[in-house]
């Protein structure tokens, strides 16, 4: 069997990310063939196969990153031995993907006494497969100890290999039993590729604890919901919707550490908040989008312009960061940040300003520097700063303090012809709206269609910290400003 | 404080512990007119007369039994064994009669002796002359046993051993003799409590653990290593019986890697007991195997090229450090 070790693919290269496989377990490779994508800090680029066989293993998954010479992936012949789980899945999709996950898998032949029967069998299809040992964690825990082992190694097996034991340093072993990581998903940089304590570390800071094996947190009622019907995972199926009484739920780790005092979320808001970042690593978004009548803004608009009273000209987004900023001033669970508290439980961060940061392409890419107290300042003030801020932002003079303490993101690609779009929020911020074009459009007024002016907001809000309904009522604030422009001042 | 060397620190102590309690004597091998082969007993026999500063024969388990028995009765003998390699000749008063009379005697008799003792190699004394056998007492219950690395703890240990009502083996180390460390001026009188090692130098990648001359090496190794980035915590034993665990286990805790060095023969050594508790009790802790440096299990060489590949070097300690480090993200 031979190995596929990450290459070294530039002078500079110490590391590598894999980018995608494009051969999965079981696939026949010719030498030649693409194996998968790898990310440098120059580039992607395509690996190809120095040897022919079948793809046995895939070592090191999509999206980790090891230093040139680990090796990557297992080629050889005969059948492929068993798939890791993609890396992060919560257990049901993690089951279901990795049934699906070789369906190439050549047929076995000659072994039909031997439990399983397909080469794809899977650690995370065992326990429907009618075997008796645990899944996961555990099966690990057992390979450790000396006294179990012999139940191990008569363990039966899909491809008559016994488990394999996962190296890891016993401090490296501890600490994910504790956070519920799964070593499997950890690469090891130690000796021998063994698993230590830093790589856990680095895994947990990424990845957010894992959902504990066997949650007994209070969940909120719809997301009690039974497991998907077929393959239940035994941490799901071990939790039925019972009454909310146990532990907390187990905090996600924030992306970023807001600064503040840390305010206690609800047990329902933590429940959440680990809910959410279960279904969409990081920060789980929501999105809620209005339609705004920008007729009156508009009009609005250019009576001031004309007056020649403001002392630059007063743009759309100048309006739209003002409205922005003065309604965050009636919902603050939007103008705050998602936050681990001193005893590690989830929480939440109010921030006392508003600080509307405004998004601004650049050649290199994007800066996002930020109007301070917006909802305070006067439409002059705003536009002016805006101004300045972008001619700087093109100039590449933005200092980087700029670009910090802002609490809530304006960024509008009207200008470019866009119906509507989704932002992704910056952390550790909470919120943020994206302004599509103004568009000409029929609408019906008094009972009469004419020409409207409309424009759509989109706004993405942390899910942890507020729901649609919250995001929603913000929306009818911001729409009621825009529309009514003359309140902004008030 | 004061610089002195490590065979000052032990003169000074001997003075002010025969001039604070007159049960206290010294017995050996030329320690009186000769001063001692190492002057560690410089200027006593003046000041104390042969009484309490008695040379004796070349019989080491004589002298030694004597100084059990005068111990039983209640005097404090403070008995200097030439150096280690004859211990052997006295083993059987030491092992069968110091360690066990407090035992055998239903706690009532006591045996408030200390037996002073060099060892340790690289002064080209060849074989029979060069050896640690720490491990031999730090084995036998009923013995206390000491083995200091610095003037400051040497002061501070040896009067507590002196102080102490059990038998205290009190090792030394040829090489250290010389070396020098500060202790406070007007001497005061601490003491530095039998059964307590020390955190020396404090760091988080990874914990070194020495005693004696060891210890010297691996402070300086630990300094080196701060260049490479590496912050070292380096854990002084100090008392191999009884031995710190709780330190032991905290500073292991904190970093997570160990390497333990030493001078003695590698196997059923120090480090070997010292490995042994901390996977017993720390193993949850552990990032990597715990590594043991010690000398290569041969008789010392007399050539001084063989000698010196023979003791633990520092070049023998920076590799396991970095062998114990590989993987981690520290330093370079």
């Amino acid at each position: 069997m031979a190995e596929v070790t990450m290459p070294r693919l530039s002078d500079t290269m110490e590391e590598g990310t894999i980018g995608r496989w494009l051969k999965q377990p079981g696939d026949q490779v010719e030498k030649g063939d693409i194996l998968l994508e790898i990310e440098t800090d120059k580039a992607t680029m395509e690996l190809e196969s120095y040897e022919s066989g079948t793809l046995q293993k895939i070592i090191v998954q999509e999206g980790q990153t090891v230093p040139i010479g680990e090796p990557i992936a297992m080629i050889g012949e005969g059948p492929a031995e068993e798939a890791e789980p993609p890396a992060a899945g919560p257990a049901p999709e993690a089951a279901g993907a990795a049934g699906t996950q070789q369906p190439d898998a050549p047929p076995r032949s000659g072994t039909p006494t031997e439990e399983g029967g397909s080469a794809a069998t899977s650690r995370t299809s065992k326990p429907g497969g009618g075997l008796e040992a645990p899944s996961g964690p555990e099966v690990e825990a057992r390979g450790y100890n000396r006294g179990a082992a012999s139940q191990t190694v008569t363990e039966p097996h899909g491809n008559g290999r016994t488990e394999e034991r996962i190296k890891a340093s016993p401090v490296a072993r501890r600490i994910a039993e504790e956070a519920g990581i799964d070593l499997r998903q950890v690469q090891g940089t130690g000796p021998g590729g063994r698993i230590i304590k830093e790589n856990v570390e680095e895994f947990q800071q990424r990845k957010g604890p894992a959902p504990a094996p066997a949650p007994q947190a209070a969940q909120p009622a719809p997301a009690a919901k039974p497991a998907p019907a077929g393959k239940p995972a035994p941490a799901q199926a071990s939790a039925p919707a019972q009454a909310p009484a146990p532990a907390p739920a187990q905090a996600p780790a924030p992306t970023t550490q807001p600064a503040g005092e840390v305010s206690p979320m609800s047990r329902m808001r933590r429940a959440i908040a680990r809910k959410m970042t279960e279904s969409k690593p990081g920060v789980p978004h929501i999105y809620v989008t209005s339609e705004i009548d920008m007729s009156e803004a508009l009009k609005w608009r250019k009576q001031l312009n004309d007056s020649g009273v403001a002392p630059v000209k007063i743009s759309v987004n100048d309006m739209i960061v003002k409205a922005a900023a003065k309604a965050l001033q009636k919902f603050p669970s939007i103008n705050s940040s998602y936050a681990v508290g001193d005893d590690g439980q989830a929480g939440f961060v109010q921030h006392a300003q508003i600080n509307v940061s405004v998004a601004i392409a650049i050649d290199e890419g994007l800066v996002a520097p930020s109007v301070t107290d917006a909802d305070k300042k006067s439409l002059g003030t705003i536009a002016t700063e805006v101004r300045e801020l972008a001619a700087r932002a093109r100039e590449g003079k933005i200092k980087p303090n700029e670009l910090e303490g802002g609490t809530f993101t304006v960024s509008n690609l009207g200008m470019y012809d866009v119906v509507e779009f989704g932002m992704i929020i910056t952390p550790p911020q909470a919120g943020a709206i994206a302004v599509g074009s103004v568009r000409q459009v029929p609408v019906v007024r008094d009972g009469e269609i004419v020409v409207g002016e409309v424009m759509h907001i989109s706004l993405s809000v942390d899910h942890r910290v507020a729901d649609g309904a919250t995001a929603a009522q913000y929306l009818q604030e911001f729409k009621r400003l825009m529309q009514s422009p003359m309140s902004m001042l008030l | 404080m004061s610089v002195i060397t490590y065979r000052q620190a032990l003169n000074e102590t001997l003075r002010e512990e025969l001039r604070r309690d007159d049960n206290v004597f010294l017995m050996g091998e030329e320690i009186g007119i000769f001063e001692g082969s190492y002057k560690v007993t410089a200027g006593l026999l003046q000041e104390f007369g042969a009484k309490r500063v008695v040379d004796t024969p070349i019989a080491e388990e004589g002298f030694v039994g004597l100084a059990a028995g005068a111990a039983m009765l209640g005097l404090r003998p403070v008995v200097e064994i030439m150096t280690i390699n004859f211990i052997l000749l006295a083993i059987d008063q030491v092992v069968n009669h110091a360690a066990k009379i407090h035992y055998m005697f239903g706690g009532q008799a006591r045996v408030p002796m200390v037996i002073r003792t060099p060892g340790g190699g690289g002064q080209q004394l060849a074989a029979t002359h060069s050896q640690n056998f720490e491990a031999w007492f730090a084995y036998v219950p009923g013995l206390k046993v000491l083995a200091p690395a610095t003037p400051y703890d040497a002061k501070g240990m040896l009067r507590s051993a002196i102080r102490d009502d059990d038998p205290v083996i009190f090792l030394e180390n040829l090489a250290l003799y010389n070396t020098r460390g500060e202790v406070p001026d007007d001497a005061g009188d601490y003491t530095i409590p039998i059964g307590l090692a020390d955190v020396k130098k404090e760091g988080t990648d990874l914990t070194i653990i020495a005693y004696s001359r060891m210890t010297v090496l691996a402070l300086d190794i630990a300094r080196r290593l701060e260049d490479e980035g590496i912050n070292a915590e380096v854990v002084d034993v100090r008392s191999l019986r009884p031995l710190d665990k709780e330190t032991i286990l905290n500073s292991v805790k904190k970093t997570n890697r160990v390497v333990i060095v030493e001078e003695d023969w590698r196997s059923y050594g120090i480090g070997a007991e010292i490995a042994a508790t901390i996977q017993e009790e720390a193993f949850d802790y552990l990032d990597a195997p715990i590594r043991r440096v010690a000398g290569i299990e041969v008789p010392l060489p007399y050539a001084k090229v063989l000698e010196r590949a023979a003791l633990p070097s520092a070049q023998h300690l920076l590799d396991a450090i970095h062998t114990t480090l590989e993987g981690a993200q520290v330093g370079r």
